[in-house]
């Protein structure tokens, strides 16, 4: 068996001194010395002696001594511009995401969101970095063959193709950062007691792609999406897939409203994990608050 | 002693000459129990690790010690093939001599990973130093008394020149970077090397004969600690052990007895750790806490759980344990005095 | 003052109230009214039952604890919000929502590989080798990539984890077969025996991975 050498190591403590307090010892060369400043706050603080560098008077990165310096030749180009409010979507593959399906992580026989992607514990984003959901990059979109009803937050035509020609369907759906919180967690969240937050719509610079039916926008009109399925087939040389006798046909068409973020809960609603129970209150005031879009 | 004397001369973890006395003072435990292990050997051995085929000849070798024996085999989850399931015996406690009622199953995983001594040393030093405070303190040459003023001149004596009586070249003076304050030593061991260092430990305490699983603590059926004494006695159990059950309360019987002998002690599976499996010579388990501290260090190792740092959410508000105006640095006086 | 509550409040859709209208720092009246006034939000009542309804939920979850316990005190909140619905049969939605704890079990697929380039591990040539790599617990090889910056440049390290068996044969294979594959000189590899991996220095992550694949692990 090739497992053998934990077999010889186990059998040899078997004939020596009991494993106790007295005998374990870390391995050798692995004890991490700690470094101490020994100067103090008060004299040259690693710096050295004297002179420009223990002064600190370096020229600025860049400045060749008076001389017009390269970097001004070439026109700025801003990377970083906005960064700080820009919205991120941070990457998901289809062949990652084909893995998952592979190796049972995600369940196809139900709609898959950014729940089902993010309870895998195999992807994370952070909503304190600005992140806004999954990106679905078109890597591995020759090898994608599942059938699925999927929703993600950004993606470009090629994936629509790839997922539609297996007979899928797919939407692209904006989520706020305070349902993203509990899309990404959703057992702190229900812990938390508090009512399931409703969809906010989406902000102005993106309410474009979100109702464009090209990108399967969830504000799109659903006309133009049947429409723009069949173009996208003719576009790539696919046949589309009938839906009408599809024997899954209902969880395919299965969408959420566009306050809702959980399939079959609506907002407003309050989870009890340990009564096993939901209540939904029916006051007037606060189920038009839940109902009503802004 | 079965082994012979010159061997632990070389076979002992680290070389030393007084721990080699204790192990020949400690003979008497390091002998023990090898009938059993030979046993469970020549069983291990003979029939090519197969839980269904123990069952019969487990009830063969048992039907000399008990009329009814028991035999639990065990479906273990996670399974592994490249190796096979451990054995352990099923022992019962109401009688001095050890009564076999069945033959265990044990998860590899746990109960037969490599051992890992650093990583057994690494979970000592972390539960040693997180709850340990430092109050070493040294005056530093501003709070010593006097140094104000400059000794001598600057100038004219012959002498060094010095500022101050209290500086750290002078005798009686302040320590340059003496130990400041109560220190914290404070910190977390990572989620996996905790676990792995429980499955490190109860894996020695396997190899090593020192595992004993008992039905419950129930069948014990006297409070005397002598009969306990007795017991440990008879069993090779050694001078110190330790009883985990599944709960935190446990029978009369044994926490009486347990309470009148030095060196044993009770534990809940929950504060099931490494120091205390390494501190006593025998681990004896009830068949509930075993099966209890298996899965959850099983689903340990096949958590979807994201590994977080830990983060301390505790504010020095939460330490206070004195209300605000006991801590006042004055009181306000409602009344005038009256002196 | 009719015409300048027209110009300056509106009622509320909810309920009923006046309310300062959207703020509009032209008019100068209006911008003192509205620090007279604390400033209304918009669903200021509203967000009071939210709250509510969590103090509601957090007494449901004691009174379960403590069945004995009379609830005379949370009376007045009941009163507050009465219309309220228990409902069981949605809840299965939640749990279908909540993760699994542990990795699920694995439906072994009928074809090798899967679309996405999947193999299970091969006992029959496992058998054949000296030494066995475990897999994950997400069912994948441990074979990892690292990176270490310094001041003196970036090296790639590629790290094979959780070998069992004989691990000085592995890496005298794997040292072969990197030399073979990449025509380098030498290449660089250290084995830790007690934390049994082995690291390889190089960008080779495919090629081992492809190495292990060949061997059945």
């Amino acid at each position: 068996m090739a497992s053998k050498v934990t077999e010889q190591a186990l059998n040899l403590i078997k004939a020596m001194p009991r494993v106790a307090l007295n005998n374990i010892k870390p391995l050798p060369y692995t004890a991490f010395k700690k470094k101490v400043n020994r100067q103090g706050n008060r004299k040259k603080k690693g710096r050295g002696d004297k002179g420009q560098g223990a002064r600190g008077t370096w020229d600025p990165l860049g400045y060749e001594g008076g001389q017009h310096p390269l970097i001004d030749t070439s026109p700025r180009e801003r990377y970083y511009a906005q960064y700080a409010v820009r919205r991120q979507y941070p990457p998901v593959s289809l062949l990652e995401l084909q893995r998952l399906i592979d190796l049972n992580r995600v369940d196809v026989s139900r709609p898959i969101d950014i729940t089902s992607i993010c309870n895998t514990g195999l992807y994370s984003f952070h909503i304190s970095k600005n992140h806004f959901g999954v990106n679905l990059t078109d890597e591995g979109c020759d090898q994608f063959a599942a059938k699925i009803n999927l929703e993600v937050q950004w993606t470009s035509e090629l994936v629509i193709a790839a997922i539609e020609k297996n007979g899928g369907t797919i939407t692209t759906r904006y989520y706020d950062p305070p349902c993203l919180a509990a899309l990404y967690d959703p057992l702190t969240f229900f812990k938390k007691g508090q009512p399931i937050p409703k969809c906010k719509v989406p902000p102005q610079d993106t309410l474009a792609y979100y109702s464009d039916p090209n990108f399967r926008g969830y504000l799109a009109d659903p006309e133009k999406v049947l429409e723009a399925r069949e173009k996208l087939a003719q576009k790539y040389g696919y046949k589309l897939p009938d839906l009408k006798d599809d024997p899954v046909k209902e969880m395919l068409l299965m969408r959420k409203d566009p306050l809702q973020i959980f399939y079959g809960l609506e907002p407003g609603w309050v989870v009890n994990l340990t009564e096993k129970c939901i209540l939904k209150p029916k006051d007037e005031d606060y189920l038009r608050y839940y109902h009503t879009a802004y | 002693m079965n082994c012979h004397p010159k061997l632990y001369t070389i076979l002992c973890w680290p070389v030393g000459l007084k721990h080699i006395v204790n192990n020949f003072k400690r003979s008497k435990t390091v002998c023990k129990g090898w009938q059993t292990w030979a046993c469970s050997q020549r069983l291990q051995s003979s029939i090519s690790h197969d839980a269904s085929k123990i069952k019969q000849e487990s009830t063969d070798s048992t039907q000399e010690t008990s009329s009814k024996p028991v035999v639990t085999s065990r479906s273990l989850k996670f399974p592994t093939k490249h190796t096979y399931p451990r054995l352990a015996w099923l022992e019962s406690m109401d009688s001095v001599e050890s009564k076999k009622l069945g033959i265990l199953d044990l998860h590899p995983d746990v109960f037969a990973v490599y051992p890992r001594i650093d990583i057994l040393h690494q979970n000592v030093h972390w539960q040693q130093m997180y709850r340990y405070i430092d109050y070493n303190f040294e005056k530093s040459r501003a709070e010593l008394r006097g140094g104000g003023r400059k000794p001598w001149p600057q100038k004219g004596l012959g002498k060094a020149r010095h500022g101050s009586i209290r500086s750290p070249l002078w005798i009686r003076g302040a320590k340059a970077h003496g130990p400041r304050g109560p220190t914290s030593y404070f910190y977390v061991l990572p989620r996996a090397v905790r676990g792995l260092g429980l499955r490190v430990a109860l894996s020695c305490k396997y190899a090593q004969n020192d595992l004993v699983v008992v039905d419950s603590f129930d069948s014990l059926p006297s409070s005397d600690p002598e009969f306990m004494a007795e017991m440990a006695d008879v069993r090779f159990w050694g001078y110190s052990v330790l009883f985990v059950d599944d709960t935190d309360v446990m029978p009369e019987n044994i926490a009486v007895s347990s309470s009148g002998n030095d060196g044993f002690s009770l534990m809940p599976a929950y504060g099931l750790n490494v120091y205390s499996i390494l501190k006593h010579e025998t681990l004896v388990m009830t068949m509930a806490a075993l099966e209890k501290v298996e899965k959850k260090l099983l689903e340990e190792m096949h958590s979807t759980d994201r590994q977080r740092k830990f983060v301390n959410t505790l504010r020095p508000e939460d330490f206070y344990t004195k209300s605000k105006e006991d801590n006042r640095m004055y009181r306000k006086w409602t009344q005038p005095l009256n002196f | 003052m009719a015409t300048l509550s027209a110009t300056l409040l509106r009622t509320c859709s909810q309920c009923r109230s006046l309310l300062p209208k959207p703020f509009n720092s032209a008019t100068p009246v209006f911008h003192a009214f509205y620090k007279s006034k604390k400033c209304f939000l918009r669903n200021n009542h509203t967000l009071s039952k939210i709250s509510l309804c969590r103090l509601l939920c957090a007494k449901q979850q004691l009174i379960s604890r403590h069945q004995s316990t009379s609830s005379s005190e949370g009376q007045d909140v009941d009163d507050l919000l009465k219309d309220f619905e228990i409902s069981h049969e949605e809840f299965r939605f939640v749990e279908q929502v909540l993760p699994s704890p542990t990795v699920p079990d694995l439906i072994e697929p009928s074809e090798f590989p899967t679309p996405s380039g999947w193999f299970p591990p091969n006992e029959s040539l496992q058998a054949q080798q000296k030494y066995f790599v475990r897999r994950t617990k997400n069912h994948m090889l441990p074979v990892y990539c690292q990176m270490k910056n310094t001041w003196y440049g970036t090296t790639h390290y590629v790290s094979i984890k959780k070998i069992e068996g004989d691990i000085w044969a592995l890496e005298a294979d794997l040292r072969e077969h990197v030399l073979k594959t990449t025509g380098q000189k030498k290449v660089n590899t250290q084995v830790h025996e007690v934390g049994r991996f082995i690291r390889v220095r190089g960008q080779h992550r495919d090629l081992i991975a492809k190495f292990l694949l060949e061997r059945g692990m």
